[in-house]
């Protein structure tokens, strides 16, 4: 029975010790600035968590990020920390015991996880809705640079959804593609479908 | 920093649109134009285009209306119950015969149709069709009387097939039955080919006509034991692989009794399922819907549900909905023979009408589904397939159906 003995501190910046203070990783980004992030956050990032996976490097030098600006790694940050806080709405599965985790999963657990959805779809709606295209883009370079599968997915979908309806020369500019049919040949796809040329949406 | 995109990006967004923006965005560039119209790329987009839950909300209609020889699809939302939102599908082609096009069956959203001995194969999301080279054995070559066909497709080949099961017709009365001939039609190939497969004996068809379900590389036909003293007998499920073209034999288990007809096979929620009536007498008949939860496993024959007609009020069972109702064809009063697209609803036992009116038993209901199918193949217009013909023509004078002998001529 010791008083005033000292914890030693956990020298694996992994492990999250019980009781102690969130740890935090910090992130340089390629213009200089400088993010101190929650470490649960920043193992969402998968080139994050490799590095510090890869070697015990200590969690007080920031790690460098020559690819990613400070103002795209701040929307990402919001994202993951958003989509952690959705996540942890749904209790865990239990996996000892399958029948009695079936028993005691019921009705709690699908309120919870349909409520979840309903916050994610939410907040997914809410989130690109002023970004414009270069703004998405950016944000998708940065989340695959830094391996955020579910970001990534969601960022594609939305890309999907801004330009389905757009027009060839919209999806050009979009992806910076010079067009190279000539009048004639593209003129010749859009007879045969010309279907799929009908709707539209105005450039 | 660049503004490119990388590739895997970009693909990822391209597997998420629809097809109608995939084709148009074949114009973008050169290289747009041949990954989209890609095998690969065709192949890839159907796995997510099946895996995507909001895929599988559509529903593709057809029904036909018997004195006007036309076949209507029709685009329905099985997401809500009132089904207000019904879309019409143009169908490509006219015939100018009595007989309208026969539906040989349906595979991941594409429809194999059949006219006399013209087979086409049609793709209503992205309105195409392809007619198919003349089959190898004919009528008026190896003397058939009946045949059954099936269309599938198979994921291990990629590929989608016709089957013809051709039976040859007997001389006499005395001689034996001879064997079928069959031949299959690969998409892949663009060729039909005869197979030396061979069609079990003892065993025929029960249901000429209701398409065969294609399932994990297989079509499923109903089929029965024929008559043997001392053998087997009952119904059974006669699937074709389509890869290694071999006919297997699915018993069905004693919990389905011999007095069953109109079969039809048929998928529910993924799994191999058969639809048929039961009851020996007019009062007691009921629709029973039986699903093989585990494919190939005889102990897995689950009774999933009854339906029963409601004193006549029902008259054909044709699937399971999402919300759990059964889609059934309700009978309409009245003078002619018509049926109505309806929802039932098992617990409340509440028939709901869908307001889509048509030829009873001439129903077909599928999920629709994106595919960019048939999208390589050459583009054919209506006005390069319609041959002029001076064959005479004959007119059914009772005015019922044409369908009373599906005999080729």
């Amino acid at each position: 029975m010791a008083n005033g003995e000292n914890q030693n501190p956990n020298p694996n910046p992994i492990e999250a010790t019980p009781g102690a203070a969130a740890r935090t990783i910090t992130l340089k980004t390629a213009d200089g600035e400088i993010f101190e992030v929650e470490e649960a956050v920043a193992m969402e990032f998968g080139t994050v968590k490799s590095f510090f996976e890869d070697d015990a490097v200590s969690a007080t030098k920031p790690m460098p990020l020559p690819n990613v600006s400070g103002s795209a790694l701040s929307r990402v940050i919001t994202y993951c920390r958003r989509s952690l806080e959705i996540r942890s709405m749904i209790p865990p599965a239990t996996s000892e015991d399958a029948t009695a985790a079936e028993a005691v999963q019921g009705e709690g657990d699908l309120e919870a996880e349909k409520a979840a959805k309903q916050e994610r779809k939410e907040f997914e709606a809410e989130f690109l809705k002023d970004e414009s295209n270069e703004d998405v883009k950016e944000l998708i370079l940065a989340a695959n640079y830094l391996n955020i599968k579910e970001l990534l997915d969601f960022l594609c979908r939305s890309v999907a959804l801004r330009i389905q309806n757009k027009s060839v020369e919209y999806a050009r500019k979009f992806f910076g593609i010079e067009g190279d049919y000539t009048p004639e040949e593209e003129a010749q796809i859009r007879q045969e479908y010309a279907w799929a040329f009908e709707g539209v949406d105005e450039d | 920093m660049s503004d490119y995109l990388p590739e895997e990006v970009v693909l990822e967004i391209l597997h998420r649109l629809p097809v109608k923006s995939l084709i148009r965005f074949r114009c973008v560039s050169k290289s747009w134009n041949s990954l989209i119209t890609s095998s690969v790329f065709i192949k890839s987009h159907l796995t997510r285009s099946l895996s995507l839950p909001s895929n599988s909300n559509k529903l593709i209609v057809r029904h036909y209306i018997d004195n006007s020889s036309v076949d209507y699809y029709k685009l329905i939302d099985d997401n809500n119950d009132s089904f207000d939102q019904i879309q019409n599908i143009e169908f490509p082609l006219t015939t100018r015969r009595i007989q309208h096009f026969m539906l040989i069956g349906s595979a991941n959203g594409l429809f194999s149709l059949r006219e006399k001995e013209r087979y086409i194969l049609w793709n209503p999301s992205i309105r195409k069709f392809t007619t198919l080279p003349k089959p190898c054995i004919t009528v008026k070559a190896h003397c058939i009387w009946r045949c059954r066909q099936a269309f599938g497709f198979d994921s291990r080949t990629n590929d989608y097939k016709v089957v013809r099961i051709a039976f040859p017709s007997r001389t006499n009365v005395f001689e034996q039955a001879k064997p079928p001939l069959i031949e299959v039609y690969s998409l892949n190939e663009g060729c039909w080919r005869i197979t030396s497969a061979s069609f079990p004996p003892g065993i025929a068809f029960t249901n000429w006509r209701h398409p065969a379900t294609s399932l994990n590389g297989a079509v499923h036909f109903a089929a029965a034991y024929e008559y043997e003293p001392g053998g087997p007998c009952g119904p059974l499920v006669l699937s074709f692989d389509l890869r290694d073209e071999v006919f297997h034999v699915i018993p069905l288990p004693n919990g389905i009794s011999r007095w069953i007809n109109s079969v039809h096979t048929s998928v529910i929620g993924g799994s191999l399922s058969l639809l048929f009536c039961c009851g020996r007498h007019a009062d007691d008949t009921c629709f029973a819907i039986w699903v093989m939860k585990e494919y190939g496993v005889f102990y897995s024959w689950t009774k999933q549900s009854t339906v029963d007609l409601n004193g006549g009020e029902i008259n054909w069972v044709l699937g399971l909905q999402k919300n759990g109702n059964i889609l059934v064809e309700a009978n309409v009063e009245g003078p002619s023979l018509c049926s109505e697209l309806s929802s039932y609803d098992p617990k409340s036992k509440q028939v709901k009408n869908l307001g889509i009116c048509g030829t009873p038993f001439y129903f077909h209901v599928d999920n629709y589904i994106e595919n960019l199918g048939l999208l390589d193949k050459p583009n054919e217009t209506v006005s390069e397939r319609r041959v002029i013909r001076k064959r005479k023509c004959r007119i059914k004078k009772n005015g019922t159906s044409a369908y009373v002998r599906p005999s080729e001529r």
